[in-house]
């Protein structure tokens, strides 16, 4: 598929690299890159910061070797330091039906999908400018589409590409798409979930448990329609189920405070499995413009 | 319940009006395509079953609100129950038939009269009832008759009954007709049970439905005890009362309400004053009055005034005992139209002078004055035939039955004399007092029946160290009527008297400055209309107690009270019907018997009887229920007129009717009662309307529907709209950017 100027102006207009310019993204775990980087590794490098003594085995670089203690010990010791490694950032994105609310959006509106795939773009930006490898999983029940970490311009535009194809439907199962990316990556690394998840809270509780036990750090973005949070309906209507096709006709006003009522018990474990696996958690709205919250997040990781 | 317009309730077709707005919302709501139904099932669990029973209250509502009107729109009403007679229970009926002449009135259109129809309905009403109804009769006018003693299965003998009845001369009062009905519809009895009225009472009652069947001509005067008084407590049965109002409200009645007989100055021409008095509408040509004198029409016929008014027939009658009466054109009551009277007609102008103290020097007598005066009057004595007597004369001497004794100074008479005067007061004479200093005032108490208040004692003093002036009291009656100069007239003695213990038909003419009365006129009590008047002068007209003789006045004072005390009188001796009449006589006629004939030529003996003190003989005649002349044969002892005439009680003339509403007020809610109004005269159509009950006692319940519907409608309002808001719903979940730090451990 061929990416044309529009569609990269579409998802990281002017105003969102403007704002993403001097911002990075760091991950707050150690992590396992490919090259060397600005991210730290759990292996033993050769960077600047000191990390222990073992002894020297014949082949050993000996710039490494630390004359100070063999003077003091007639011993020959090598001098390790931590290693700096690059961040492997995974974009997994939520394609499901209900991602596409609203179907049919005003000229002011967004779907959900496309505002998510404006957060993808915008963080995959951030990881390319830093040349962090920036891969992107996209699933509904399934895993629909897959990238590999990358680093050049030329993946993000892959990126960009896949995502502006890819339509928004079928059903959601975000659990199996988590375990499923969570047997894929060998290394340790950053994920990026940006989806309603609207799903079972505890699979989905369950599966960043996977992520905590294999040493990810994790960024988890709800998306989340304005009219989902307010329920601004007060007569009687009938909705349709964008995943399951199911109907239901309930009278607005009168559901109004339960619903309100069961969405925020919703979000709140959310909320709470994301905190148990130290993991943020963001909410937000399609009104919220893309930009603002990026650079809000990225501001607040930064700090 | 049944309803006046149940066309209406095709609108009950509307009912699925609300039911099709119900579903036609449902069908036109708005289709939302929703990212995931999970929350809102989850809602819905919560909510749903509140909300359909909200939602199905409010459609239940919606649809009474509409069945609620189009039910009003029915006019839906409800006849009480309680007057279907219970197929279950015999019936125990009676049937109270008013027969005051009043029920004689033959409506306007009506085949018969009032109390025809109302023997109709009457029969029509035994007709359908059952060999195990029982069934009783009253008649009533001002009284009540139970012409069965019990309620009766015997339905022919109440139907001969009812077929037997006649009309009486009587008003009405239905305050004696229904407790008579009420307690003769509880003496029913199981048919075990021995009939005997005496014992009646005692028995227990059948289960039975009582029923009274009123049928009168609801008029006001006969109900006013009923509706003026709190008469419902006075009843103490209970039963169901049907009145059925026979009368038709455009009735309209023309009768002689009072007649009375003068005679025109002197001679014997005499004037009939007639009121006669209309109810209801008025007829532009109400005939002629004539007047009739022993059967013969005497004087010119009047015509009749088309409004109440009063109107006067004159004629020429001679001296004598006469039967009169007075027609006016016949109307749709015929019983009213007539008056009777008996008259006595008189031309003799005696006076009777009873020197008290005679003496042989004229100026001492003490008729000396008197005498003088009547002298001087020249013309007046011409007519007068003066006689003079002692009062040793005067136990022998027959007086008469006209003219005036005038007793003068008189002394405390023997039993004949006094026997003479109240024989003479009886028959119609008249007897004048003038006191003196023979007067004992206490044994003319005791003994002088006829003296219009009591005597106390001589006062003043006849050496005239004292005068009294003389004050008028009665300025227009006929011996003050022209102003008479008692200014310089002075007493100096004179026997005094109490005013309180003046008699109810006596009054005071003139009193003395000290307040003690002078002349005093009044009536023979305990006698009969026509007895003579009593003129009772407290002090003598000659000179021994005032100056009076030597004024001026004295003689046109003395001729007035001549010309009063002789006047020849026509007494028309007329009574009401029912009436008592009473003939008294001195005690020596106890015994002795009266005949009297009555209008259908039935004489009937009532002997005198002695009254307990024994001073008077006293026989009273009360069967005076025939309207008419009734002939009198009497002792002279009793000085009674030849005859007298009854006369109907016109009260029950004014035909006008009850409130129906007021009678059923008055009967309160624990007798079931119930005005039939509005019959038809038809005797034909009488059966079908008693059965229907008509309009009048239907209850409506459309206000009450109405009313009902208003209260759902409001609730309606009410509940939709709470059912409508939107509930207060927690604030949306914040889409802040939330981070989670480790360091705090927190969520914000």
């Amino acid at each position: 598929m061929k990416l044309d100027r529009s569609t990269i102006d579409r998802f990281l207009p002017p105003r969102m690299l403007r704002a993403l310019q001097r911002l990075p993204l760091y991950s707050r775990r150690v992590v396992m890159g490919s090259t060397t980087g600005s991210h730290r590794s759990p292996m033993k490098g050769f960077s600047n910061e000191f990390a222990d003594h073992r002894a020297y085995v014949r082949g050993d670089d000996l710039k490494h070797l630390d004359w100070k203690v063999f003077s003091r010990t007639e011993r020959y010791y090598i001098k390790q330091y931590e290693e700096s490694t690059n961040l492997s950032a995974q974009i997994i994105l939520d394609a499901s039906g209900s991602m596409n609310y609203p179907r049919r959006p005003r000229a002011d509106q967004i779907t959900k999908y496309q505002y998510a795939c404006h957060l993808a773009a915008g963080l995959a930006y951030v990881l390319t400018r830093q040349q962090d490898p920036v891969g992107l999983i996209v699933f509904n029940h399934d895993l629909v589409a897959q990238l590999p970490p990358m680093r050049s311009m030329t993946h993000l535009r892959r990126v960009l590409t896949t995502i502006d194809d890819i339509q928004p439907d079928e059903r959601t199962d975000t659990p199996k798409a988590l375990h499923t990316v969570a047997a894929k990556l060998k290394r340790r690394g950053l994920l990026i979930l940006i989806s309603d998840l609207l799903d079972d809270p505890d699979q989905i509780k369950k599966a960043l448990a996977r992520f905590r036990i294999r040493g990810h750090d994790a960024i988890v973005i709800q998306v989340l329609h304005e009219d989902e949070l307010n329920f601004p309906f007060e007569r009687t209507v009938t909705f349709k189920d964008l995943e399951t096709q199911q109907r239901m006709t309930v009278q607005g006003a009168q559901i109004a405070a339960a619903y309100n009522q069961q969405l925020t018990a919703f979000l709140d474990q959310h909320k709470q499995a994301c905190f148990e696996h130290h993991f943020d958690y963001v909410l937000t709205s399609t009104a919220t413009p893309p930009d603002t919250l990026l650079t809000s997040l990225l501001t607040r990781r930064s700090n | 319940m049944q309803l006046l317009a149940p066309f209406m309730l095709i609108g009950l077709i509307g009912l699925a009006l609300p039911i099709a707005i119900h579903l036609l919302n449902r069908s036109r709501n708005i289709a939302v395509d929703w990212p995931t139904l999970r929350f809102l099932q989850m809602a819905h669990r919560q909510t749903a079953q509140g909300a359909r029973i909200r939602h199905w209250f409010v459609l239940l509502l919606r649809c009474l609100l509409l069945a609620l009107i189009m039910l009003a729109m029915a006019q839906p009403y409800t006849q009480d129950s309680d007057w279907a007679a219970p197929p279950d229970l015999p019936t125990t009926l009676v049937i109270a038939i008013d027969r005051s002449y009043s029920m004689d009135y033959q409506d306007l259109g009506a085949e018969s009269s009032r109390f025809e129809r109302a023997k109709q309905a009457a029969l029509d009403q035994l007709s359908q009832l059952t060999i195990d109804d029982e069934v009783a009769l009253v008649l009533f006018d001002d009284r009540a008759e139970s012409l069965t003693p019990l309620p009766t299965r015997d339905h022919q003998r109440v139907a001969q009954l009812i077929r037997d009845a006649t009309l009486s001369r009587r008003g009405t009062d239905v305050a004696t007709a229904i407790p008579a009905a009420f307690a003769l519809v509880q003496l029913d009895a199981p048919p075990d049970q021995p009939t005997d009225p005496a014992d009646a009472i005692q028995h227990p009652k059948r289960s039975a439905w009582r029923h009274v069947l009123l049928l009168t001509d609801l008029q006001r005067s006969a109900w006013d005890r009923i509706i003026d008084q709190p008469f419902a407590q006075q009843l103490a049965d209970t039963a169901h009362l049907t009145i059925v109002d026979l009368g038709d409200h455009e009735s309209a009645n023309r009768f002689i309400r009072r007649i009375k007989v003068n005679r025109i100055a002197m001679g014997s021409r005499m004037a009939v004053e007639v009121d006669v008095a209309h109810d209801g509408r008025t007829t532009a040509d109400a005939g002629l009055a004539r007047l009739w004198i022993d059967d013969r029409q005497l004087g010119d016929p009047v015509p009749v005034p088309t409004a109440s008014r009063r109107i006067t027939l004159t004629a020429d009658i001679p001296a004598g005992a006469h039967r009169g009466r007075v027609e006016i054109g016949e109307d749709r009551l015929t019983l009213d139209d007539r008056a009777y009277f008996a008259l006595r007609a008189s031309d003799d102008r005696r006076l009777i002078i009873v020197d008290g103290n005679p003496s042989r020097v004229a100026p001492l007598s003490e008729t000396h004055f008197i005498e003088l005066a009547v002298a001087a009057g020249v013309a007046r004595a011409g007519d007068l035939d003066i006689d003079r007597l002692t009062v040793d004369q005067l136990a022998r001497t027959s007086l008469g039955t006209t003219g005036c004794l005038m007793l003068a100074n008189p002394p405390p008479l023997d039993g004949a004399a006094l026997a003479r005067v109240e024989s003479f007061l009886r028959a119609g004479g008249n007897v004048c007092i003038a006191l003196g200093d023979q007067t004992d005032p206490a044994a003319f108490n005791q003994d002088w029946p006829f003296l219009p208040l009591q005597l106390d004692r001589q006062l003043g003093d006849p050496r005239r160290s004292r005068a009294y002036a003389v004050l008028v009291d009665a300025p227009k009656h006929p011996i003050f009527a022209d102003e008479l100069d008692l200014s310089a007239t002075r007493f100096f003695a004179f026997i005094g008297s109490d005013p309180t213990t003046l008699r109810d038909d006596a009054r005071i003419l003139a009193s003395l400055s000290n307040g003690s009365p002078w002349i005093i006129e009044g009536r023979f009590p305990d006698a009969a209309e026509h007895a003579g008047r009593v003129l009772l002068i407290a002090a003598g007209l000659d000179a021994d107690w005032s100056n009076l003789p030597y004024r001026r006045v004295f003689v046109p004072l003395v001729d007035r009270i001549v010309s009063h005390m002789t006047q020849p009188q026509l007494r028309a001796g007329t009574i009401t019907l029912g009436q008592p009449v009473r003939f008294t006589a001195p005690p020596s006629a106890a015994g002795r018997s009266i005949s009297i004939t009555t209008p259908n030529d039935t004489t009937k003996t009532i002997p005198a009887a002695l009254t307990t003190d024994r001073r008077t003989a006293v026989a009273v005649f009360d069967q005076t229920h025939q309207v008419g002349h009734y002939r009198i044969d009497a002792d002279p002892a009793f000085a009674s007129a030849a005859a007298f005439a009854v006369n109907l009680d016109t009260r029950e003339s004014v035909l006008a009717p009850a409130d129906p509403d007021d009678i059923v007020h008055a009967m309160g809610d624990a007798h079931h009662t119930r005005v039939i109004t509005s019959q038809p005269t038809q005797l034909t159509a009488w059966a079908g309307a008693l059965n229907e009950d008509p309009q009048d006692h239907k209850t409506p319940w459309w206000p009450w529907l109405l009313l009902l519907a208003f209260g759902v409608f409001v609730a309606e309002t009410c509940l939709a709209n709470i059912f409508t808001r939107r509930a207060v719903t927690p604030p949306p979940p914040t889409i802040e950017y939330q981070a989670h730090t480790t360091r705090s451990g927190d969520l914000t």
